[in-house]
Parts: C-alpha cells; structure tokens; sequence
C-alpha cells in the first residue's frame, strides 16, 4: 500500500538524507518529508498577492484578503497546516507505533516534532518575507501594520493556535483528514463562540469592532493562548497514551457486529456498519450546533437584524463536509482493494447501501436545520431566517463535494483546498440565489435563481450520485492507481471550480448582501 | 546495578499479568518465567492472546492487571531503558514507506546509539537481499518483513522477540532465517522469544515453549520435557473390539476403530501407563513419539478443550 499523502520528493542525495536521518532523528526526517509543504504555501501567498489587485473592482470583499490581512491569515493557516501534517500522517499510516518501539521517550519525540514544526514554520516566514519584498511597497505596509504591538500578539497568538489544534487533533481524533481538519475548525469555532458568550455576559459587549474580545485585541490573544493551552495537553496526553494504535488496527466491522444493536444496523437496517459508525460524531455536531447556535445568535444580536449571522453561515459548511466525508470510512479509501470487493454482492448492493446512509444522513441534517428554521419562522427577521436556508444549502453542497473528494482521492491536503475551491463558490452562489428567490431582492433577476438552483441540485444531487456510482459500480475507482484518480479529479473539480468562481465574480454583491443584509 | 546485569533473574517473567479488551479477557492471569540464554517458543492458535501478550511486554500496550519484567527492566515505567536492550519485530511492521531501507535504518540508529552496529545493518540488507537504495513502499511484503529484521538484530540485542517473524517470507528465507540469524544468535547465549504458526520450522531450535489457549498460559516448560510427557499410545485388543470410551488420568484424546484404539496421554510415565493399559484390557501397546506440532495441536485441540470444559464443571 502506498503512502496515502504524497509529497515531491526531496532534493537531498539518498546517502545525504541518511546521513541527515542519523544525526536528527525525527526532527530532520520531518523536515525533509514535508519542505515543500511551507514552500508551496508561500507559492499560494505569492500568487494572491499577485491577484489580488484584479479582484480589487469585481469584489470588494475578496480584496481584502491581500497584504497585511492575507500574511495574518496565511500565516496561521500555514501554522494549522504545518502542525496537522506533523502528526497527521505518522497517525494515518501507523508510523506512530514505529516510533513507539524506538527507545524514546514520548515527549522527546514530542520535542523533535515541535523542532521541526519551528523549522517548517520559518522555511515559511522566509519565503513570504522574500515574496514581500519584491511586491512594491509590501514591506512598508507589513511593517507599518505590525507596528501595533495587540496586532503582533494577535498574530503570534493565532499562529501558536493554529500550530496546537493541527498538531493536537489527528492525535486522539479518527485518521479521517477531512474529519480532523473541519473539526479542528468547528472546534476552534465553538471555543470563541462560548469565550465570546462569556466575555459578552461579562462586559456586556458582544462580538463587535469595539468589544475587548476583537480579533487585533489582547483579549484575543489570550483566548488563542488558553486555546494553545488546551491542545498542548490534549497532544501530551494523546502522546503519553500507549494503545491508540492498537485499538484502530481492529477491523471496523468486527468492532462494528461486537454488539447486537449494531448487527442489527447490519442484518436488518441493511447499513454498513463502519459509516453507522462513522456517521454519529458529525450528526451529534450538526444537531448540537443547529440547537446552540440560534439561541446564541439571539444572545449576541438582541438588537440586530442578523448581521452577524455569518458564524451559522460558517458552521454549516463545516459540519456537512464532516458529515459527507465521514460516508466512506478511513479504511476503504486507503486499501486498494477492500473488503467488500470480496463479498459475493455485486457492487450496485454496495452503492444502493451508501446512498441509503447519505440520504438518512441527510435527512436528519436537514431536519437538523429545519428546526430552527421553523422555531424562527414567528420570531426571526427574514434575512436571518434567508441565511438559514441558504446555510443548509451550502452545508449539503459542501459535504457532498467533501464526499466526492473522499470517494476520489486518498484524502490529503491537496482534497481540502479542491473541495473548498468546489464548494464555497457554489454554496455561495446558490444560498445567494436562494435568498433572492425567497425574498424577491431587487438586485435578483428571476431566471438567474433558477440557473444557480440549477446548479445547486446538481452538486447537491447529481455529484454524489456519480461518485458513488463511478466507486462502487462501474470503474473500480478504489482499485485503480493513485495518479489515475487524482487524474480524475483534477478534471472534474477545478472545471466546477471555475464554473461557481465565475458565478461568485459575476454576482459579488450576493454574497456581500447575504453577509450584511 | 543495572536490572539487566543481574544474571540470576530471568529474562522474562509476569505475575497474574491481563488484559481485557471491553468485557474480555485477552490474556488473563499470566505467569511465566523465561530463563536467560534460552529459545522460548510463545504457541498458541490465532487468538490465543501471543500478540497481546508480546505488545504488553514491549510496553507498547499497558496491562490490566499483573506485572512483568523484561531483562529485569518495568516495561511500563522504565520502557526505554528495555527497548535499548531489547530486538522487537511486531507481527505488521509499519515504516516510512517513502524511505528507503537505507535511510530507515540510519533513522533507527538516530535512537539506537552506541549500540548499533551500522556495518551489521548493511550485512544483513545484503544477506537478505533487500536493495538499500529502493523505497521501502515499492519492496514485497517479504522484504518489507526481512527489512523489520534488519532493524531488530543490527544492534545485537540482549533480547529478541519476534512476533510471527516468518509470516510474509518465501521458503528459502525462512529457513535462511531460522538456520542462519535465528541460530546464530542463539548460539550467542542471548535470549530469544519467538511466536510462530510454523512450529515444525522452529522445533529444532526452541529450547522451552509455552502454550497460551484462550489467554491462559496451560504449559510453560523446557520442550524435552513436554515431549517426554506428552506421548502417543497405540491399543491393541485381541478377541474384543476396543472399547468406545477410557478413563484414565490425563489423557487428552482417545479414539477407537475396531481393535485398535489410540491415547494420547499428558504427563507420560511408562510403568504407569502400563499398567493403566492393561487395566483396561490392551493385550499390548505401543508408545510413539509426538513432533512439537503434534504435541501442541493435541494440547489445544477440541478434545482438549472439551476435556478442560468437562473438569470445570
């Protein structure tokens, strides 16, 4: 079996690297195996700096993401992405047992990541340097909006968080990239929304340009600093722990038939047991989200007509990509050839079975959302109540993009951005669709709803359908090499990408409209 | 003194040792004593709780109950200071697949100071024919074992335990294995455990054996000794047909076909069993010898499972 994520391979001579192996240890070995991850970062920064100006007319919002604001948010997203390959993949292709057999101890191992997370993160920080030194006046303006002393906490603040979760998570969360990258998110997302709740309750300010707790504040920084807290623990705990392997190296369905309500799932119900299995950790988000999130919405806009409604807006990609990536389990993506090839069932058993698990999936999701919606229908202010529909629409078109991308690819960061890439412009450009139809927005023509809709369903619908069918039933995708899939891949998703890219520039005030009412 | 310099104690040894996967058992209250020097044979059918048992005392998975030794060292407190003394080749090894074999063992060495032997390392890759300049994702399964070899006997542990190290190797390396490296080491006077399905491959070298059955260890002794016990008695009747059933004291299977029944007895004495055969009307018998498969299998066999159910009872 081949590694699952793949990287180019190193410059370095193989006796040099040896070499290197031998007097590092796994600090150089991390180095060396993920160079080129902080290289290419800098690569996209260099390449939305250099775009950023053309976008500048079409949509104001997008603009903002370059300079100062783009090396903030890169910067903790590179730290994110650093951390979470650091841990991720030694979890996913069981190298963590490896390491354990090695006459180290846990937090020297500990060390050395850390070692090269630091290394990693400065490869990174040299390049951008170099890239903004060459954009003219990008040092200048850099410099001059670091000079506020908040803004440099913030952004070591964030950068320290963002390193913690990618580096804490995939040590006690299922290998499931996409589960640990979105839950990641939903996390870090939920701990500032009850540190905002609090901070609110407390002050009497909520969530705004003036309250205390404002990203650029020192309240900020001290929330991404007890975050960091919180996840170093979570990592040496994780660490100190002796069998995570052991335990996941259990096949799924023996795990899955060890009890009767499961056999059950299995005899009767007629699902897999592993999606069963996997299913239950985004469903109870999704739940717990469209529960909590309304009555905080209510808690921080007593006053207002929804404005800030863009965290629901948020939260619902999230939780439905980790619903839709969570449809085909861990071990049936990385075997090329799985299990339940061997069975005597044809393989249209098989996707008839996960399409039955997506749709009950769905199901309850939708009613996940629904509820809300219907509880908000007397009370709520119809921009909130569009944004509601809107977010169930890109929550669906995420997760069944996320899930495409699962069927596809061996999930690795590569599928993350390409989802992403698929998903948010559509999702975006049908929530804003949705709300022009519901709402009769002026600025809407009415056949532009239908053609976004259009759309919408067919992401919606029609990928999955495909995805599922072109796995499970005609070209045993799973089977076929990796290059032959990522081969598929970069055809389809970068022409949808394109396609609700377009829509999104097109139409740019949908989306600021959906956002600011 | 360090643990491992009192010579006097034994290599390995737990006391009342378990683990319980959720409601069961896996191993449970196990006691055994590994002499140093020695070639210790971990039998037991799939499921008998070797793995698990091997993972506890590597410290790579922590008991429930009990406690173990290995070379004197705590495998849960003092773990590093054991695994520097101590060669492990885990059942499904997991390496850096985008390393070569090169590069994985000049990793491991990073952590094996002083003691790696770099010169053995690139010996052993050549002996076993695995190309050190190949990634180790494009190496069989059968180099990929040989290559977790590689890597538990360059820094010629005072330990080493190898949990099926046979399983994905062609015939030819198994026997280059178990002639070569295996007796080679042994020879050395250190200590070897080993589990295995291929009994008859590792018969000729291991010195005791212990046999686990649904996690309980039921014989942990020198392999002469349990050969010596367990025999193979053929009955022969003149005149009356052998009777269906025998009661005699440990017998582990009994079978018979016309005038002709066959015994196998644990704990075998000779006057004994002579006199126990003509208690039941053999006109006379013949002992056979058991090979160390044939010994195990009748040892954890259905018969000898029925048989433990019935004293339970």
């Amino acid at each position: 079996m081949s590694a699952p994520m793949d990287y180019p391979a190193s410059p370095l001579r193989p006796g040099l690297r040896a070499a290197l192996f031998a007097a590092t240890g796994t600090a150089g070995k991390d180095v060396v195996r993920f160079i080129a991850l902080p290289l290419g970062m800098a690569l996209i920064y260099m390449v939305s700096e250099m775009i950023a100006p053309s976008l500048a007319d079409k949509s104001p919002f997008l603009s903002r993401f370059r300079g100062a604001e783009l090396y903030f948010r890169m910067l903790a997203v590179t730290a994110y992405a650093i951390g979470l390959v650091l841990t991720f993949e030694e979890r996913e292709t069981r190298t963590w047992w490896f390491l354990r057999l090695l006459p180290a101890r846990p937090l020297g191992l500990l060390a050395h990541k850390l070692l090269a997370g630091v290394v990693l993160l400065g490869v990174y920080m040299a390049a951008v340097s170099a890239v903004v030194a060459v954009i003219p006046g990008g040092w200048g303006e850099l410099t001059h909006w670091l000079s506020d002393p908040n803004r440099v906490q913030a952004c070591v603040a964030q950068t320290l968080a963002g390193f913690a979760t990618g580096f804490a998570l995939p040590l006690v969360l299922p290998p499931n990239l996409v589960t640990i990258v979105l839950a990641g998110l939903a996390a870090l997302v939920a701990f500032m929304a009850l540190a905002y709740t609090a901070g609110g309750v407390a002050t009497g300010g909520f969530f705004s340009a003036e309250s205390s707790y404002y990203v650029g504040s020192r309240g900020y920084a001290v929330m991404m600093v007890a975050w960091s807290v919180i996840m170093a623990l979570v990592a040496i705990a994780a660490v100190g722990r002796r069998e995570g392997e052991i335990a996941r190296s259990m096949p799924a369905v023996e795990v899955a038939l060890s009890t009767r309500r499961r056999r059950w799932w299995h005899r009767d119900c007629g699902f897999d047991p592993p999606t069963v299995h996997l299913l239950r950790l985004p469903l109870i988000l999704t739940i717990t989200a469209a529960v909590i999130l309304p009555w905080l919405m209510r808690v921080w806009n007593r006053d207002d007509s929804g404005s800030h409604a863009f965290l629901l807006f948020l939260m619902a990609p999230l939780l439905g990509a980790l619903l839709g990536a969570s449809a085909v389990s861990h071990g049936e993506r990385l075997r090329p050839t799985f299990y339940l090839y061997s069975l005597p069932v044809s393989r249209g058993h098989f996707f008839r079975k996960r399409m039955g698990a997506l749709l009950a999936a769905s199901v309850v999701l939708v009613m996940a959302w629904l509820t809300p919606i219907l509880l908000s229908l007397l009370k709520m202010p119809a921009e909130l109540l569009g944004v509601f529909v809107a977010g169930a629409v890109v929550c669906m078109s995420t997760a069944v993009t996320a899930w495409l991308c699962a069927l596809l690819l061996r999930v690795r960061l590569f599928a993350i951005m390409a989802a992403l890439m698929v998903s948010i412009p559509f999702g975006i450009a049908a929530g804003a669709s949705l709300t022009s139809m519901l709402f009769g927005r002026p600025v809407f023509g009415w056949s532009e709803p239908i053609v976004y809709l259009a759309w919408a369903l067919l992401v919606a619908v029609g990928l999955p359908v495909l995805a599922s069918w072109l796995a499970f039933c005609r070209s045993p995708l799973l089977e076929q090499s990796e290059g032959r899939r990522a081969l598929v891949a970069l055809v389809v998703l970068p022409l949808l990408a394109v396609w609700g890219t377009l829509l999104l520039l097109v139409s740019p005030q949908h989306f600021l409209i959906m956002i600011f009412g | 003194m360090k643990p491992s310099a009192d010579i006097t104690t034994p290599a390995i040894e737990t006391r009342g040792l378990g683990r319980r996967f959720g409601s069961k058992w896996a191993v449970c209250d196990l006691n055994l004593s590994i002499p140093r020097g020695c070639v210790y044979g971990l039998l037991g059918l799939n499921g008998a709780g070797k793995s698990t048992t091997i993972r506890m005392l590597m410290g790579v998975l922590e008991p429930t109950c009990g406690s173990a030794r290995v070379l004197g060292y705590d495998p849960v407190t003092e773990d590093v200071a054991m695994k520097c003394r101590v060669g492990y080749v885990p059942d499904a090894p997991a390496f850096y697949e985008w390393m070569t074999a090169e590069e994985v063992c000049a990793f491991v060495a990073h952590y094996r100071r002083p003691e790696w032997d770099a010169k053995r390392a690139e010996r052993l890759l050549r002996d076993f024919g695995v190309p050190a300049n190949q990634r180790l994702r494009t190496l069989s399964k059968g180099q990929r074992a040989k290559v977790s070899l590689v890597l538990a006997l360059a820094f010629s542990p005072d330990l080493l335990v190898l949990d099926e190290p046979t399983g994905g190797l062609d015939p030819l390396a198994r026997r280059q294995f178990v002639e070569g490296v295996l007796a080679e080491y042994s020879e050395s006077g250190r200590t070897i455990l080993i589990s295995s399905h291929l009994i008859n491959e590792i018969s000729g070298l291991v010195d005791h054996v212990g046999i686990l059955h649904d996690g309980r260890l039921v014989r942990s002794e020198p392999t002469e000794t349990l050969l010596a016990r367990v025999k193979r008695v053929r009955l022969f009747y003149e005149g009356a047909p052998a009777p269906t059933a025998c009661a005699c004291s440990g017998l582990l299977r009994y079978t018979a076909d016309g005038r002709e029944a066959v015994a196998v007895v644990d704990d075998y004495d000779s006057a004994r069993t002579a006199a126990e055969m003509a208690r039941i009307g053999a006109s006379h018998h013949v002992v056979e010898d058991l090979s160390l498969e044939e010994a195990f299998l009748e040892i954890v066999g259905p018969g000898a499972a029925a048989a433990a159910k019935e004293d339970e009872s």
